[in-house]
């Protein structure tokens, strides 16, 4: 595909209609991949995908163009599946640099189906695809962001692990919803299936009052993640702020492709535990007054401290103010968020040297 | 002065200069082990020194300093979403000579800058 042709796709990219509230924008994601030359410098990069390319009813494919010519660099169609397609990828996809070095090292992906893939990105494109979650088979239909978290969770020793969450949304034909949240364990070969995760969509009275129970919380640090279902509508991508996943949700089909909400939409922000979906304030979801949704944020203002708002152009509307991060000293454990807390500088280690003697 | 006079004025002279080469060496000797016994100790002292004052002078949030900044921040137990937050790298150095400039202690730090990002 030529360069003119890419960007006539983009530009009708972001010219398709959405359908629902909550969908991927039509935006290609940009990258930074090594140069071919050794010594060169690194290049600016953009990664297609069916919604990007307006192919949206096409199988399943990835491009990988240069940013500055808009020259194909590598592009993925042919995946190790049965038929070698797969459905098309509509959720944007999220890049991983593992080394910190700001060059992209994978992409993950997923297609409308429930295909979760791992691609590698070298110098020449991408490596062969790596399937590590399905979620096919289950009614819904992936075509909202692909958010990557990278944490640092308790391991099976007891120590924190540095370790990649991905963050999935998805909806079905109900407009109920799912939030999965996946932990990616490159030593795990076995595809993971729903099943894997433990299922976070409803916790126990006792939960409500004395917190996660030790026994979960130990087969959950263990298992592949976490799903909530919502018998509910997602109005708003989540967020994810000091270990607390934030979304917004409003009763099904209420809410209509612009995110206007209908006079009976009940919508709710719901607050989950990033490790565990449990309890991080009184509720797990609270009410709250809205007529249109749009995008969460975190606000810094001088008089109001630091509290989450929704964004809608200029428009901003409070919606919590009393903030709280999940702290690691135990399943439960939160503490304040507050803006005094940043900017905020961390001790990483501290080496010596010494030379000669007395 | 008859001869053997002289004989064991000699033999006196060379014992005296025996025993006090045997004495300027049992006193040298004696120095050195104290010198080397005091060293290691020295030594601890100069590196808890410099490490107090080291830390002490580590640079705190909110002063100018140049940071190297992050592509992304690294993982945290609280998580955060790409892009919320800003992550810089610095790196803190400072040595610290023992009183005879033959011993040197130096300490770096390596500290991790977050702050929210700008909008």
């Amino acid at each position: 595909m030529s360069g003119w042709r890419a960007l006539l796709f983009s530009f009708l990219g972001l010219c398709f209609p959405l359908q629902a509230c909550l969908q991927s924008a039509a935006e290609p994601v940009n990258a930074v991949l090594a140069a071919t030359i050794l010594g060169a410098e690194p290049r600016q990069v953009v990664i297609y995908n069916n919604l990007s390319l307006a192919t949206p009813t096409a199988a399943g494919v990835l491009a990988l163009y240069n940013a500055n010519n808009l020259q194909l660099l590598d592009q993925l169609q042919r995946w190790p599946v049965t038929g070698g397609q797969i459905g098309a990828i509509l959720a944007q996809p999220a890049v991983l640099d593992n080394n910190y070095d700001g060059i992209a090292d994978a992409v993950y992906l997923i297609d409308a189906a429930g295909l979760l893939w791992f691609v590698g990105l070298g110098r020449s494109g991408f490596a062969a695809p790596e399937l590590i979650a399905d979620f096919s088979g289950l009614g819904y239909r992936f075509e909202q962001p692909l958010q990557l978290i990278k944490t640092r969770a308790p391991a099976l020793s007891g120590q924190l692990q540095y370790q990649v969450t991905l963050l999935l949304t998805a909806s079905d034909s109900q407009q109920s919803s799912i939030v999965i949240a996946l932990k990616h364990r490159p030593q795990r070969a076995a595809v993971a299936v729903l099943s894997d995760l433990t299922d976070r969509s409803s916790i126990a009275a006792e939960e409500q009052r004395h917190g996660i129970d030790e026994q979960l919380w130990m087969a959950m640090q263990q298992s592949s993640g976490w799903y909530v279902r919502l018998p509910r509508q997602l109005i708003s991508k989540p967020q994810v702020y000091a270990g607390v996943v934030y979304l917004l949700s409003a009763k099904a089909g209420t809410a209509d492709s612009d995110c206007t909400l209908a006079a009976d939409a009940a919508p709710l922000l719901h607050a989950l535990h990033l490790h565990h979906a449990g309890l991080v304030y009184t509720q797990r979801a609270k009410p709250v007054a809205l007529q249109q949704s749009g995008e969460l944020a975190l606000e810094q203002s001088e008089h109001a401290g630091l509290q989450l708002v929704l964004q809608r152009g200029e428009l901003k509307q409070s919606l919590e103010t009393e903030l709280q991060a999940i702290s690691a000293e135990c399943a439960d454990c939160t503490e304040p968020l507050t803006a005094a807390q940043f900017p905020q500088l961390i001790r990483l280690a501290t080496f010596q040297t010494e030379y000669g003697a007395h | 002065m008859t001869r053997q006079g002289g004989a064991v004025l000699l033999i006196s002279l060379i014992l005296l200069m025996v025993m006090s080469l045997l004495l300027t060496a049992m006193l040298t000797v004696t120095q050195l082990s104290h010198k080397s016994a005091l060293a290691a100790q020295q030594q601890l002292q100069l590196s808890q020194q410099a490490l107090q004052q080291h830390l002490a002078a580590l640079p705190v949030a909110g002063q100018a300093i140049p940071v190297q900044l992050l592509a992304q921040c690294p993982g945290a137990y609280a998580g955060w979403s790409e892009g919320v937050l800003q992550c810089a790298v610095i790196r803190y150095e400072s040595q610290q000579f023992s009183a005879n400039r033959q011993a040197f202690i130096e300490y770096s730090s390596l500290l991790l800058l977050q702050n929210l990002a700008e909008e």
